[in-house]
């Protein structure tokens, strides 16, 4: 679901305009968020502090956007979070991807860049 | 509509009277409130010409406060929680990426511009250049900007708090200060 949720992200960063501030700077520093949380390895207290400021960041770009796309961006990862909380505490703490999909070897090699989807 | 055609609305909670086809920003500033801007607010046609990141700016949390007209009965609320929290974060990102050390010394056209003004010093001592238009430009805007170097509202804080980076929390406060104050 994480993945799912990054690759949403990461369509609407490459689809943004650039016209406003909230989305065009808030999108990339999303897909790096989740990025980062992907790869594992964070502690709690960043943990914390990422949640935070994804929460601070979403609240920014859904209110402060001019158009859809700009405030639709936090919705896939804010829906992970409220129903998927258990797999993403997987990825981030225990470095486990329920699904198979983010620590599999190709993943730890590289991101493989995905269909229609640049990385 | 109220007398003679002009448009009644509540800005923070202050009932004010404007021209039809004011925006909601100048009617703000026309009524002493003020709502902090990273542009210069200069006349109508050179916001437009600004780049809309510029024009996007001042405080267009969850309206386009500045480009919108007043409309009757309208209640604008310019200092909210939910504003200033949206301001300081938007602050943040727009910082996030702003080269350190500023381009403000970094720019072209001033560059040029002195180093054209100290050949002719040298081939003709005691005459006087006068910078290029674009320098003359940059150099003379008026107000604080993130985007135009000579104006850059990081390079000032960070001569104010006499840091080389924009990075130092000094130089953040400040800056959170100006688009957030009660933050």
């Amino acid at each position: 679901m994480l993945d799912m949720a990054l690759n949403a992200v990461k369509f609407y960063r490459n689809e943004s305009c650039g016209k406003c501030v909230p989305c065009r700077m808030g999108s990339q520093k999303m897909v790096e968020i989740l990025t980062r949380w992907t790869h594992g390895g964070i502690s709690e207290s960043q943990f914390a502090a990422d949640l935070k400021l994804v929460d601070d960041l979403s609240a920014a770009m859904s209110q402060t956007s001019i158009c859809g796309l700009g405030q639709i961006v936090p919705a896939p990862v804010q829906s992970v979070l409220k129903h998927f909380r258990p797999e993403v505490e997987a990825h981030v703490m225990k470095g486990q991807c329920p699904s198979g999909i983010c620590f599999s070897a190709a993943n730890r090699l590289a991101e493989l860049p995905r269909v229609g989807i640049r990385p | 509509m109220s007398a003679a055609g002009m448009i009644e609305l509540t800005i923070d909670g202050k009932t004010v009277q404007v021209p039809p086809g004011t925006t909601v920003f100048d009617a703000a500033r026309m009524n002493g409130i003020t709502i902090p801007t990273l542009w210069p607010p200069a006349e109508p046609d050179a916001r437009r010409s600004l780049s809309p990141l510029r024009r996007w700016i001042p405080a267009r949390a969850f309206s386009e406060l500045h480009a919108s007209g007043c409309e009757p009965n309208m209640k604008v609320q310019t200092n909210s929680e939910k504003v200033l929290a949206a301001r300081k974060t938007l602050l943040e990102l727009l910082m996030s990426d702003h080269p350190s050390p500023c381009a403000r010394q970094e720019n072209p056209a001033i560059a040029n511009w002195k180093r054209w003004r100290r050949k002719r010093a040298s081939a003709r001592p005691g005459s006087r250049a006068a910078p290029s238009p674009v320098a003359t430009m940059i150099l003379r805007s008026p107000s604080p900007s993130i985007t135009t170097p000579a104006s850059c509202v990081t390079a000032a804080f960070a001569a104010a708090t006499k840091s080389k980076t924009i990075s130092s929390s000094a130089v953040w406060a400040k800056a959170i200060q100006l688009v957030s104050p009660s933050i």
